[in-house]
């Protein structure tokens, strides 16, 4: 016991003095000598092709396939948030993790904090919630499992919700239903994606002052096209993984673009 | 100076001495074990309660909310209600599990056993971490059918629960992570590691002659898929129940044709208490199971590769050592701790 004890303590102090170190070396190495950061809002505009997207049901949409249908939800996870600097420096964020939510509690708009200073081309984050991050058990904030955005029969985050009407659903009160979801790597249930921005000629500037705003585009309409025709009428509720999920991930992968900035 | 010194440590060392012999006489004869401990000759835990350390104050709370209907959506089931201490926390004689509004779910409520050392919940495995497990019993139509901020506003009505998140994780703030993780903490602490087969391990006592024929039959027979000391190697096989499948079982979980069948290998500890048997409780006694696994085996695609040769060989005689052996694994000791009781 006593041996187990001083072992321990022996252990103890070992572990301070290498933590000890690791700090050092991490306050001297990582984003350069100029250590000030800054902020920024991310804006996420939610769109159907040019028109701003009406999530409380009212406005009637046509998808590639020529069904029409109506949005009541879209929610989506974004995270593990990188910056691309002019000089091509990739500025990775800690990994977090953000309910984008038009209509509900978390919103639309996001600030992103510890942005060294610096002028910034593009940014890069992951559609939805890492395998890292899904396996740890019960969360908070934003990926509380009471939000509504988890699956408790298969454990997953789901990483776009697409909920509305459309007549060809067949369904009861023709609703549709989009869960996609899929976190592990084998068995073609992989549904995670990168999302690259690139912002063109107008750098987003960080400084320790301001709060620029990035404001990014969603399209659900890409989420029915390219490179796979999503029709209502065939697949009207996909709330497990698998290859139609996949295939719904594949279309939805590049329905974020650049808008404009706000320095 | 220096004989005084000699001295002075003489007696420290004598007293830490003393002191270590008085210790480990006291942990010989220390009853009750503590909340949460690893048994001699348990393999490591799965390590799923790293971030939610037990607390006193936390199994608790746990303990409060296993037993507590308001997780219901009508008051009126708890966890208790499918999970009953007597059955070694399964639902005896109930095929499958009975929800609100007497609804009838698809599988039989599994035993909570030694569960921190499962990284993987329910029949299929779905569920990944034990933090998150409840969520699916909370929230099944079929089960409890409420939703997690219907039990937090519930909770936050009470006059006792904020209180007692207050004495669990510091704050009077009731969250979906304050209740799960205390409910994990409890079901953490579900150990049975004291039946007579475990005290025949640890050299306290010996089989009788016909359970030691029982273990022998066991370990040739059953071991394999049945893993000692947990008594499940927690992988997911097809036992040769039928040959097309209305409940796809792993298959719902990986998408895979090849997983069709397959079930999580239960533990066979406290395995006579637990009954009826099998995924959807189509077996009603031990030794319909064992007659199973020697007259009625079923060769499908994904039949377990280890009853792919067909029934096993075994004898009424040895059938009887076999559940000998079987009484071996309940656990008094675990299935009368108050501790785990509704209080």
């Amino acid at each position: 016991m006593k041996k187990q004890n001083s072992l321990l303590l022996f252990i103890s102090v070992l572990l301070i003095t290498f933590s000890a170190c690791k700090k050092d070396d991490e306050q001297s190495g990582g984003t350069g000598s100029n250590t000030s950061t800054g902020s920024a809002k991310i804006i996420f505009n939610n769109m159907a092709g040019s028109v701003p997207l009406n999530v409380a049901g009212d406005s009637v949409y046509t998808n590639s396939s020529g069904e029409t249908f109506t949005v009541t939800a879209l929610r989506y996870y974004v995270s593990n948030f990188s910056f691309v600097k002019d000089d091509g420096t990739v500025v990775t964020l800690p990994a977090d993790y953000y309910l984008i939510d038009q209509s509900g509690k978390t919103g639309f708009k996001r600030t992103i904090s510890g942005l060294p200073v610096g002028s910034y081309k593009g940014v890069r984050f992951l559609i939805g919630v890492d395998s890292a991050k899904t396996v740890q058990g019960a969360q908070t904030g934003d990926l509380d499992p009471s939000n509504g955005m988890v699956w408790d029969w298969n454990t997953g985050y789901i990483f776009v919700k697409l909920e509305g009407n459309s007549p060809v659903a067949g369904t009861i009160d023709s609703t549709y239903q989009y869960h996609i979801s899929g976190y592990k790597t084998s068995n073609n249930t992989y549904a995670l994606h990168w999302a690259d921005i690139s912002f063109g000629s107008q750098p987003l500037v960080i400084t320790t002052t301001t709060l620029p705003q990035l404001n990014l585009k969603t399209d659900i309409l890409e989420f029915f096209r390219n490179p796979y025709d999503l029709s209502i009428v065939d697949n009207p509720v996909v709330t497990a993984s698998g290859t139609t999920a996949v295939s719904i991930s594949n279309n939805y992968a590049d329905m974020f673009s650049f808008d404009h900035i706000q320095n | 100076m220096s004989k005084n010194l000699y001295f002075c440590l003489t007696i420290v060392f004598a007293f830490a001495f003393l002191s270590s012999c008085k210790k480990s006489d006291d942990e010989t004869t220390e009853t009750p074990k503590p909340l949460f401990y690893v048994p001699d000759g348990f393999p490591a835990p799965s390590g799923q309660l790293q971030n939610n350390p037990v607390t006193t104050a936390g199994f608790t709370l746990g303990r409060k909310l296993f037993y507590d209907p308001v997780l219901s959506k009508d008051s009126t089931v708890h966890c208790g209600t499918c999970h009953q201490q007597f059955g070694a926390f399964a639902q005896v004689d109930h095929k499958v599990s009975h929800g609100i509004n007497n609804l009838l779910g698809t599988r039989n409520s599994p035993t909570l056993i030694n569960l921190a050392w499962h990284s993987e919940f329910f029949w299929d495995g779905g569920s990944n971490h034990i933090e998150v497990q409840p969520i699916g019993p909370i929230t099944n139509p079929v089960e409890m059918d409420e939703t997690l901020n219907g039990v937090i506003a519930k909770l936050n009505r009470s006059t006792f629960y904020p209180a007692m998140f207050r004495s669990a994780y510091g704050s009077d703030t009731i969250t979906s992570q304050g209740i799960l993780r205390a409910l994990s903490q409890f079901m953490s602490c579900l150990i049975s590691a004291n039946s007579k087969y475990d005290q025949v391990r640890n050299g306290q006592t010996t089989f009788t002659a016909t359970e030691d024929s029982g273990y022998t039959i066991f370990k040739s027979k059953c071991a394999s898929c049945h893993k000692e000391p947990l008594l499940t190697d927690l992988s997911y096989r097809n036992n040769g129940l039928d040959a097309h499948f209305t409940d796809p079982g792993r298959a719902r979980i990986t998408t895979l044709a090849a997983d069709s069948g397959k079930f999580k290998v239960p533990t066979l500890r406290n395995i006579v208490l637990s009954y009826p048997y099998m995924h959807d409780g189509r077996l009603s006694s031990i030794s319909k199971v064992i007659d199973h696994y020697r007259s009625t085996i079923v060769q499908s695609s994904t039949i377990d590769p280890l009853l792919s040769s067909g029934n096993m060989s075994i004898s009424d005689a040895e059938k009887a050592q076999l559940i000998a052996f079987l009484n071996t694994l309940t656990d008094q000791t675990f299935i009368t701790d108050k501790r785990f009781s509704e209080q």
